[in-house]
């Protein structure tokens, strides 16, 4: 049984679909296949090992940091089951899914009627019982038919190979009598909103004015009928989303609005468009928490948000490096919604960054406070450049990175005569004005400046004292 | 359209034309106003839902995410919560920690005017402003106090500081010399709430020395983006307003 590939964002998390949400994540689960080798076509396994298993609302994911990163689909989900741990419950317990096989194309484009299975074991401490309570339930919302059917053609499907066919038409024969009850590949009819007829009262101005009325009408009725309890919502949330984007649309369109009030709205709006539809929650993620919460709070800063219209990037390059700790708090709890996560955890998941191989730093600076300093900035390489500054005012030269040994040279050649601010620094660096300042200050603690703190403001020369 | 010759055929053209365009514009303005209705009663509900059901959404992952697309499409903050419902629900910290957020997006979005120092009070009114106060009602300054005292965890970035008796918020790294805290208490006391070099001069007893001080003192705060220069208020004088001291300076602008 060949799986899908998952890609993965930079820190290691699953790339999620858009407004596909993570449910549930076990760690140590292992993937097994009974019908012989799978996971990946072009290096087939019995079993892979010490993964995360995560429930989304459109696909299960298996993630490793050695044996890759696979799917499936749960539109291809025909069947689950728990198996029996043995009679004095000493096997780690165990899920096997039944899935169709779907050797060229993909499930929801095209279903076959031959399945394969996937074994998934729990090793963890809360054994497979988070999968098995939630899966129904998201089974049964099938939200995955709201995604675009083209999310799906990003992942390339597993290659076909005659052994996996094989496979799959094995384990169907015995069973093949009850494919037709299979309730996941049924195609949708249309929705009521996608067929709109012509009607002869629609015609003419008169008809214009009647069907404007009735639209109108029908969106009072909606929101009357939503808004009665969480369950209403919870069942018309889709076409309340698209009655809010129209709303805002229709009413943005009329409003030219105050300067100064759109000025400040246009922070908001910026800072809110940075949605997450998936926030890692303690719920969700378990004991996986903060280092998930690491991961993602680290994809968010440094990965601009796809379909984003803005051209601002991601918000840590958008700050030119360096943003404080509690900036950086502010915007990822914004882009969560409601999920808020608290500073204590935050905190916690920046500093597993070096763990996780992350290159993003989190520092404290001598005034006290933290900033997240995107890694990419070693102190000898920054000391060098502030060095060839100090030698000469030629910004492109100091620019480029040397080795310190030269720009050593450099400077104790030019004499410590020249001195530099805040501004050339943070030029030369290409950073922001504060981080510039704190590059300074390091630099000077290190040895190799010296500061000049007069009439001019805070300036800085090269240390001469030290060839003395 | 049958063409109908001579000049009463093109009154009468002209005469429909108007007439279509004018039912136009009724029924547009019919619609608009029929939309904004719409969108004030989605703005209210919303916002009562986001109070009333927090823990509810939050429990489900996926209705959380399109509950959160509806907030943002609409306006709604989705941290309305309210002091006296959550003490009741789940403790005073969520509380904060929602109230926190905003405070700390507040200072950002008024980080480019003021350079990151604000007075406290005028902070709690644009956090109240921001947070549609119809709904969750308002904070008080005591809160926003708490709240920016909860983000302690976050290093000493966030700081309240205090000028003769008021407090700033401070949400970018530095200190208040003691100078420049003068110059924030000099400006407050000007009826437009600017200051100058001289009128500075004065408070730290006039004379060359005094002149020096309160260059340096206002050449820092125009280093640190936290005032705005006025060339024309008197020929051949800078005058300066510090959005520290004031909200003055707002209206002159």
């Amino acid at each position: 049984m060949f799986l899908y590939k998952l890609t993965l964002t930079p820190s290691g998390r699953p790339l999620l679909f858009p407004g596909e949400v993570e449910v549930v994540l076990m760690e140590a689960t292992d993937l097994e296949f009974p019908s012989g080798a799978g996971g990946d076509a072009a290096n087939p396994r019995e079993k892979l090992t010490a993964g995360v298993l995560t429930l989304t609302t459109a696909r299960i994911l298996w993630t490793s940091t050695s044996a890759g990163a696979y799917f499936v689909p749960l539109p291809a989900m025909r069947h689950h089951e728990e198996l029996s741990r043995g009679m004095f419950r000493t096997k780690s317990p165990r899920v096997r899914f039944e899935v169709f096989v779907t050797p060229d194309v993909h499930p929801a484009v095209q279903p076959t009627s031959a399945t394969g299975h996937v074994v998934a074991a729990f090793r963890g401490r809360a054994g497979c019982d988070p999968l098995v309570a939630s899966l129904p339930g998201i089974l049964a919302q099938r939200a995955w038919t709201r995604l675009p059917p083209t999310v799906w053609l990003t992942s390339p499907p597993p290659t076909s190979s005659t052994t996996n066919g094989t496979n799959a038409v094995t384990t169907t024969t015995n069973n093949s009598s009850n494919h037709n009850s299979s309730t996941a590949q049924q195609p949708q009819p249309p929705s009521e909103e996608t067929a709109t007829f012509f009607r002869a009262s629609d015609a003419g101005v008169a008809g214009i004015l009647r069907r404007q009325e009735r639209d109108s009408a029908a969106a009072d009725r909606d929101l009357s009928e939503a808004f009665a309890d969480l369950n209403a919502l919870k069942e018309k949330a889709s076409a309340m989303v698209s009655l809010a984007s129209k709303l805002k649309a229709a009413v943005a369109r009329s409003e030219g609005g105050a300067d100064d009030k759109r000025a400040t709205e246009d922070v908001h709006g910026w800072l809110l468009s940075l949605g997450i539809d998936s926030p890692v929650t303690k719920e969700s993620a378990g004991a996986l928490y903060h280092q998930q919460l690491s991961r993602q709070l680290a994809d968010f800063l440094l990965v601009p948000p796809t379909g984003d219209k803005s051209s601002h990037g991601a918000p840590l390059t958008a700050a030119g490096g360096m943003l404080s700790l509690v900036d950086a708090w502010c915007i990822y709890n914004r882009a969560r919604g409601t999920a808020l996560v608290s500073p204590e955890d935050v905190r916690k998941a920046c500093e597993l960054w070096p763990k996780l191989g992350i290159p993003i730093v989190l520092r404290t600076f001598s005034s006290g406070s933290l900033a997240v300093v995107s890694g990419d900035f070693d102190d000898d390489v920054v000391d060098a450049k502030l060095l060839v500054l100090m030698a000469s005012d030629d910004v492109e030269s100091a620019r480029s990175t040397r080795p310190l040994e030269e720009a050593i040279r450099l400077a104790r050649h030019a004499g410590g005569l020249r001195s530099v601010g805040v501004t050339e620094a943070a030029r030369v660096l290409g950073t922001s004005l504060e981080l510039a300042r704190e590059h300074l200050l390091c630099a000077e603690s290190r040895g190799w400046l010296c500061r000049d703190d007069g009439g001019s403001g805070l300036r800085f020369s090269y240390n001469f004292f030290r060839d003395l | 359209m049958r063409r109908r010759p001579g000049i009463s055929g093109l009154q009468r053209q002209q005469a429909q034309r108007e007439a279509f365009s004018d039912l136009g514009s009724v029924a547009a303005s019919a619609r608009q106003l029929a939309m904004e209705e719409q969108l004030q009663s989605f703005q209210s509900q919303l916002a009562q839902f986001a109070l009333k059901h927090r823990a509810d959404i939050n429990s489900q992952p996926a209705f959380r995410a399109s509950f959160h697309k509806m907030c943002r499409d609409i306006g709604v903050d989705p941290l309305a919560s309210n002091k006296g419902f959550w003490s009741e629900a789940l403790g005073l910290g969520e509380f904060y920690f929602d109230l926190g957020v905003q405070v700390a997006e507040a200072c950002m979005a008024s980080r480019l005017e003021t350079g990151g120092l604000i007075p406290l009070d005028v902070l709690v009114r644009r956090v109240n402003k921001r947070r549609g106060t119809a709904v969750s009602g308002e904070v008080s300054i005591d809160d926003v106090k708490q709240a920016i005292g909860s983000l302690g965890k976050l290093g000493s970035t966030f700081k309240l500081e205090m000028v003769s008796g008021k407090y700033l918020v401070r949400s970018v790294p530095g200190e208040l010399s003691p100078d420049a805290a003068a110059a924030i208490d000099v400006a407050a006391q000007d009826p437009d709430g600017a200051i100058s070099e001289d009128s500075l001069a004065q408070r730290f007893g006039g004379g060359v020395g005094g002149l020096v001080r309160a260059r340096e003192a206002l050449e820092s705060f125009m280093r640190d983006g936290m005032a705005w220069v006025d060339g024309q208020r008197e020929p051949g004088k800078y005058w300066y307003y510090l959005p520290a001291s004031s909200e003055k300076w707002s209206e002159v602008l």
